[in-house]
């Protein structure tokens, strides 16, 4: 129920029917948007498993997927946590991208 | 047939068995927040036990086993079991776990130096301060939340954020 008003979900990929179940895929940077905002290491360690699955190679590439997902107002909530996640998956906005 | 229950000691011996830490220590943590978490003191009484292979992975992660121990049974109120204390488990040099791009990069180390509960940055282990947080006591703090004439989604969600920062850290 919460993650409704934090986040804009997108349609997945029908993957498999099992019968009456219908079994989607969601974009995969949608799911790393999602892991960024969680920011657990083992989120993070999901994230270094997903980027080499997309096109996003540097922290302005990540911060557009999470524009395009993430709603400002859990951004602003979540701003810390999301800081330090881009963080240890790209180097510090000081240390420049990798 | 009985089930089996992940404690933390098991965890461990999946992780030097070669499973992926997080997934051992997922199966722990169902354990400690969901079936098991009338019978938590039994979920971490036992001590680690050796890996068959002593390396810098099983080292680590038994570090990190221990102080997570150390770190649940003071958040819970456990007594918490006299193994963790073992000098074995505090890590010769600091570790920042295995998802760092950057080794050299000084905000990233100096965040988590900040962050680590003390369990762990007494051991060196500096994961950062999110390593337990989780879903499974959000629907506890909801019902809170409602008890308390919350209707509005986002405020009930502050009122849960607010309870998880003030048990697992920010």
């Amino acid at each position: 129920m919460l993650i409704y008003d934090k986040i804009s979900m997108p349609r997945g990929t029908l993957w498999k029917r099992y019968g009456p179940l219908h079994v989607y895929v969601p974009p995969k940077e949608y799911i790393l948007a999602l892991k960024i905002l969680a920011g657990r290491d083992q989120d993070l360690a999901d994230c270094r498993i997903l980027l080499p699955q997309t096109r996003i190679r540097t922290r302005r590439q990540a911060q557009w997927v999470l524009d395009r997902y993430i709603l400002p107002e859990a951004q602003q909530d979540e701003a810390e946590t999301i800081a330090s996640s881009l963080d240890v998956l790209f180097g510090s906005e000081s240390a420049g991208e990798p | 047939m009985s089930k089996t229950l992940h404690t933390m000691a098991w965890a461990y011996q999946d992780i030097c068995a070669g499973e992926d830490p997080w997934t051992a220590l997922g199966n722990f943590k169902n354990a400690w927040y969901d079936y098991a978490r009338d019978n938590r003191p039994a979920l971490v009484s036992d001590p680690l036990g050796k890996p068959e292979r002593d390396t810098e992975h099983t080292r680590r992660w038994a570090a990190f086993c221990a102080a997570s121990v150390e770190f649940l049974c003071d958040r819970y109120g456990l007594a918490c079991p006299a193994w963790v204390f073992d000098p074995c488990y505090t890590l010769a040099t600091p570790w920042y776990g295995d998802t760092i791009v950057n080794l050299a990069d000084a905000v990233v180390l100096e965040h988590r130096r900040e962050t680590s509960p003390l369990p762990f940055a007494r051991r060196n282990v500096f994961c950062g301060n999110r390593l337990y947080q989780n879903k499974y006591e959000l629907n506890d703090w909801l019902q809170e939340a409602r008890t308390k004439g919350m209707s509005d989604p986002r405020n009930m969600w502050r009122y849960a954020r607010q309870k998880e920062t003030a048990l697992h850290g920010a």
